[in-house]
C-alpha cells in the first residue's frame, strides 16, 4: 500500500468519525447505536495501519487476494448493520402500535368526559 | 356478566351501520359494543359520528391487529368480563353471540365460531380459502395435537385471562391462527362452536388470491414460532 493511499484513506476515516462525533453532539445520533459505527472505523484504521495484518489472515483462511478478505468483512459488517436496524425498526414499530392504541382509547375517555361536563 | 363486542372496522362506511344495528337490536343491557375504525380513508368516522355509536378513532390504520388489540385493552380498563371480537363487514351473524357467550360462561377460555364444524349451505369461502383453512388446522393439530377447524375464524370469545393477555400481545397482521396457538400453548381452554356466516355484502375483502401465498407463508411461520416459544402456565 502507498505511502499517499495510507493517507488518503485515513484522512476518509477520520473525517467519518468526526462526522459520527457530531452527529451525537446534535443529538441526531443515539450514542447506543453510534458504537457500531466506532467500532467498524477502528477497524478500518487498523486495517490501513497494519494492513500486514490483513494479509497474515487471508493465509489463514486460505484467500488468495487481500481485497477479497477487505470486501468479504466489509460485506458481513453491512449485513449485522442492517440486521440491527431491522430489529430496531421492529422495536419502534411495535412500539408506536401501542402509543397509538393508548392515545385512541385516552381521546375517547376524555371526550366521554367532556360529553359529560357538557350534559350537567 | 358484562359483555364487550369489538368491531374492528376498516372502510366499513356501507357495512357498519347494519353491523351495529344487529348489535342494538340483541337488547340485552349485559352487552356493549365499540367500534374500532382503523384509521378508515371513506366516510366511516362520519357515519359513526352522525348515528352516535360508542366508537374508537385510531388516527392511522394499524391493521386488523392493531384495531382489535385496540379493544382489547378497551375491554380491560373497563373491566369487562367477556369480549368478543365481531367483524365491521357484516359477515358475522349476531345470533350466535349468545352460544358464544355461554360457551364461555362454561368455563373455556377463548372460544371460535366456525364455518367448518356442520355442513350447512352458508358462507364458507372459496375453494382456494378453504383448502387454506385446511393446511393451517392440520398445521395446529401438529404442533398442538388440538383440532381448531376454523382456525382464521375472526368471530370469536374470550374471558378476562385471554383479554388481559391479548391487550399485552398480540400479533398485527394476520392474528388470528397465531393466537389460537398462543393460548392453547398456555394450557387454557380453546373450544369451537358451529356459526354460519354471510358472503361481504359490501366493499372487497382485505385478502386478495395474489397475497394469499405470502398469507400462508407467513401465518404458517408464525405458527410454527408461537408453538415452539409460548411456554405453558402453571
Amino acid at each position: 500500500m502507498s505511502i499517499n493511499l495510507k493517507i488518503f484513506l485515513l484522512i476518509v476515516v477520520i473525517s467519518f468519525i468526526l462526522l459520527i462525533l457530531h452527529t451525537i453532539k446534535k443529538k441526531r445520533l443515539l450514542l447506543k447505536y453510534a458504537l457500531l459505527w466506532f467500532a467498524s472505523s477502528l477497524l478500518m484504521i487498523i486495517s490501513i495501519l497494519f494492513p500486514q495484518f490483513l494479509s497474515l489472515l487471508c493465509k489463514v483462511l486460505g484467500i488468495e487476494l487481500v481485497s477479497n478478505l477487505v470486501f468479504l468483512i466489509s460485506i458481513f459488517i453491512l449485513l449485522v448493520l442492517t440486521f440491527v436496524l431491522t430489529i430496531i425498526v421492529s422495536e419502534q414499530k411495535k412500539k408506536i402500535i401501542l402509543l397509538i392504541e393508548e392515545t385512541a382509547i385516552i381521546k375517547k375517555e376524555l371526550k366521554e368526559i367532556k360529553d359529560d361536563k357538557k350534559s350537567n | 356478566m358484562k359483555v364487550l363486542i369489538i368491531i374492528p372496522a376498516y372502510n366499513e362506511e356501507k357495512n357498519i351501520k347494519n353491523v351495529v344495528s344487529k348489535i342494538i337490536n340483541l337488547n340485552n343491557p349485559d352487552i356493549n359494543y365499540i367500534v374500532i375504525n382503523d384509521g378508515s380513508t371513506d366516510k366511516t368516522l362520519q357515519v359513526l359520528i352522525d348515528n352516535n355509536y360508542n366508537f374508537i378513532n385510531l388516527p392511522t390504520n394499524l391493521g386488523i391487529g392493531g384495531a382489535v388489540q385496540t379493544g382489547y385493552k378497551y375491554a380491560l380498563y373497563n373491566n369487562y368480563d367477556i369480549a368478543i371480537q365481531f367483524d365491521g363487514d357484516g359477515q358475522h351473524n349476531a345470533e350466535y353471540i349468545d352460544n358464544l357467550i355461554k360457551e364461555v360462561e362454561n368455563g373455556n377460555d377463548l372460544v371460535i365460531g366456525s364455518r367448518f364444524i356442520v355442513k350447512s349451505n352458508g358462507f364458507k369461502s372459496t375453494k382456494f380459502r378453504r383448502f387454506g383453512s385446511k393446511i393451517l388446522s392440520n398445521l395446529i393439530k401438529l404442533c398442538t395435537s388440538k383440532k381448531i377447524t376454523d382456525p382464521t375464524s375472526g368471530f370469536r370469545a374470550c374471558n378476562k385471562r385471554v383479554i388481559s393477555l391479548f391487550s399485552d400481545d398480540y400479533p398485527s397482521d394476520y392474528p388470528e391462527p397465531d393466537t389460537i396457538v398462543k393460548i392453547i400453548k398456555k394450557n387454557l381452554k380453546v373450544t369451537e362452536i358451529p356459526v354460519i356466516m354471510n358472503e361481504r355484502k359490501e366493499g372487497k375483502s382485505s385478502i386478495n388470491i395474489i397475497k394469499s401465498m405470502y398469507y400462508m407463508i407467513k401465518v404458517c411461520l408464525s405458527i410454527i414460532i408461537a408453538s415452539i416459544s409460548t411456554k405453558g402456565e402453571k
